[in-house]
């Protein structure tokens, strides 16, 4: 009697134990209809939901990148999230709470050799562009972050299927236009059109419209045969932020230092006990040393754009000097778009803000001299005006056509850099090409290298003063190309 | 040649005792005379001298090399990595290697305690570089640490080995003899075991 009171008991425990466990659907599909680029970032649309209210905790793992989000699921609401990744045949998605039991989704990105052209057209033509892979899309397909579009090499969009974007779609959409995706829009409704025309980096030569898919193919072809300016590459920003040498130098300080007091002690004291206490306690002091001494963050930014239009696009790169073995913890910079790691093969883990829909911090190892980054990349509005005349006698009129002032900088033209003067909206100087100066540092020779040789440019640096952050060293450029007078 | 010196932790009359550097002639002087007393009378503690040199010429090189390759990596956008688990397993090896040539040689010729000394002083004056080296290395910090116990613990036994020398060969230069040939072999072995993949070096 006795064992079936405890066996009912039992059995009773165990049934309100499964009905208190919430159940977690989970649904994950790949942007782009599963298709990505090696290398390239991409993205995954997630879907959960619970029966009942519960904490859960998502899991997104692309190759060595970790996304990571905590969400309140409620019941009959369905939580869907945008979550940006690195390029990685296999994302493993899973999400469970300390109740549930976890749930995983394997998703499989198909990785194309071949440039992607993605085409979002309702008539399903066949469309076919020499040299690349055609991915078929319908709106939903299309990315919520921005630097998920860095899978597809070109895009075909009609009408209807612009007009099913959401508005984060819409706004991914304007700021790949804006950093110079090409984009051809099957007549689209001329606002659309009009917004796109004034979002179009690369002078708007990327935005393209056109009547029929024959007319897109042919505008796509040759806008290929046109190179646009490429992405920035890692090895140049070090260039720009000579990241490391200040560790580097402490490091040498160090080293140096207790060569020196270990040296004057086996001259001058004989006594073994202290001699092996030198080195015991140059280690502690050295290890305490890199601990206390963090040297700050760098943050480079180099914008560009064009001389009248509305945005410039910008790369910016986070870095983060590694001083000590350990485990580090940033937030990312809410005030840039698009954060991802630089490296691909850097392992990391992103906290995902669910609420706003964007990373919000980072974790990472670091070690001494390792130099992690994060990448950001957006379009920042555009003030600045430059109006170049031609003289006679080789001087060339630069003036301020814009309706702010500028700071003092230099004018890049035929290989010279000249300095300009801080300018006042509607104020002119006169420029003497033939007194240019052949500058060979990195700046200087990065714009040079963006500047294309039927354009003239000119190049500012932000004041240092602006940077409100005293943990982060900050250096930003902006570059302004113009037609050459 | 003189004779053996006295046997192991004897003290010449009035206490006092002056230690040659490891490196010294070990046909003459390898213990002082029975009697002798240095200049000046005063006790002096045992000197770490040549080994600990030796220690600190290798460290200084080391670390020259490691500071040089992480200043390219850097300035290249490379991994610093590599090279700082290269000069950790270059400072194992190489302390190992002159550990064992010296302290076999020492504990033939100056006893168990002073050939232990000079293989502290010259492993430990690296210390500060493989903290150095392993906090820019992927290296585990057991296995840097389990590798300097083992020269620790070689420092303590290698000296061993030319005591039982001295005391099975009871003649000074045929301990020191045996005991070079033996380190050198251990030395050698170490090198040839560094390129094994069993070897689990720092």
């Amino acid at each position: 009697m006795l064992r079936g009171l405890w066996l009912l008991g039992l059995a009773l425990c165990a049934v309100t134990d499964a009905i208190a466990q919430p159940r977690i659907d989970l649904a994950a599909t790949p942007a782009w209809n599963g298709w990505t680029r090696p290398g390239r970032a991409t993205e995954v649309d997630v879907r959960l939901s619970a029966d009942i209210a519960t904490r859960a905790t998502l899991d997104v793992v692309a190759g060595r990148q970790v996304v990571r989000a905590e969400l309140d699921l409620a019941p009959g609401r369905i939580v869907r999230l945008q979550v940006p990744i690195d390029s990685s045949e296999e994302v493993a998605v899973s999400a469970g709470s300390p109740v549930a039991p976890p749930q995983r989704r394997d998703v499989r990105i198909a990785q194309s050799e071949s440039p992607l052209l993605g085409v979002g057209i309702v008539t399903g033509d066949p469309v076919y562009l020499e040299g690349f892979h055609t991915v078929r899309l319908v709106a939903d397909d299309l990315p919520r972050n921005a630097s998920a579009y860095a899978s597809v090499d070109a895009l075909i969009l009609d009408a209807p299927t612009l007009g099913a974007l959401d508005r984060r779609q819409l706004g991914a959409l304007l700021a790949h236009a804006a950093e110079c995706g090409r984009i051809v829009l099957l007549n689209p409704d001329p606002g659309v059109r009009h917004v796109l025309d004034g979002m179009g980096g690369c002078g708007g030569r990327a935005v393209m419209g056109a009547a029929t898919l024959a007319d897109a193919k042919e505008m796509l072809k040759s806008s290929l045969a046109t190179s646009f300016a490429p992405a920035i590459s890692l090895v140049n920003i070090r260039e720009l932020a000579q990241p490391g040498r200040v560790t580097w130098n402490r490091v040498l300080v160090l080293v140096a230092a207790y060569f020196a007091i270990a040296g004057l002690a086996l001259m001058l004291v004989r006594s073994v006990p202290v001699l092996l206490l030198v080195p015991a306690l140059a280690t502690v002091a050295i290890l305490v040393l890199l601990h206390a001494m963090q040297p700050p963050t760098q943050l480079v930014v180099w914008s560009e754009g064009e001389s009248g239009a509305q945005f410039a696009r910008y790369q910016a790169w986070q870095l983060f000097p590694g001083l000590v073995r350990g485990h580090t913890r940033v937030p990312v910079l809410p005030q840039l778009a698009s954060a991802r790691t630089c490296e691909p093969g850097q392992p990391m883990r992103f906290d995902f803000d669910a609420d706003r829909g964007r990373l919000a911090f980072a974790d990472f190892d670091t070690r001494l001299f390792r130099q992690v980054s994060l990448c950001y990349s957006g379009m920042v509005p555009l003030e600045r005006v430059i109006a170049i005349e031609a003289r006679p006698d080789a001087l060339l009129n630069v003036r301020n056509a814009g309706r702010t002032a500028w700071p003092s900088g230099l004018l890049l033209a035929g290989g010279l850099a000249h300095d300009v003067p801080a300018l006042g909206p509607g104020d002119s100087t006169i420029i003497r090409t033939e007194r240019g100066k052949q500058r060979r540092d990195a700046p200087a020779r990065m714009a040079m290298e963006r500047t294309q040789a039927d354009r003239v440019a000119a190049l500012w640096e932000s004041d240092p003063g602006d940077a409100a952050d005293v943990t982060t060293e900050r250096k930003e450029w902006l570059l302004l190309t113009a037609p050459r007078p | 040649m003189s004779a053996a010196g006295p046997s192991q932790g004897a003290r010449p009359p009035g206490g006092e005792r002056r230690e040659a550097t490891l490196g010294g002639n070990h046909t003459t002087a390898a213990e002082p005379p029975q009697g002798a007393r240095p200049p000046g009378g005063e006790r002096r503690e045992a000197t770490l001298g040549g080994p600990a040199m030796t220690g600190l010429a290798l460290a200084i090189a080391v670390a020259l090399w490691w500071v040089g390759s992480s200043r390219l990596a850097l300035d290249h956008g490379t991994d610093a990595a590599r090279g700082a688990a290269d000069a950790l397993k270059t400072l194992w090896l190489v302390r190992g290697m002159a550990l064992a040539m010296l302290s076999v040689r020492a504990g033939a010729l100056y006893g168990w305690r002073r050939g232990a000394k000079g293989g502290l002083g010259l492993i430990s004056l690296s210390w500060p570089v493989v903290a150095l080296a392993w906090s820019a290395s992927a290296a585990s910090l057991t296995l840097v640490v389990l590798a300097e116990l083992l020269l620790l613990a070689g420092s303590a036994a290698l000296p061993l080995i030319g005591l039982f020398l001295r005391r099975w060969l009871r003649r000074v230069d045929f301990a020191v003899m045996a005991g070079t040939a033996i380190g050198t072999a251990l030395a050698a072995a170490l090198w040839v075991a560094s390129g094994s993949t069993y070897m689990p070096l720092p």
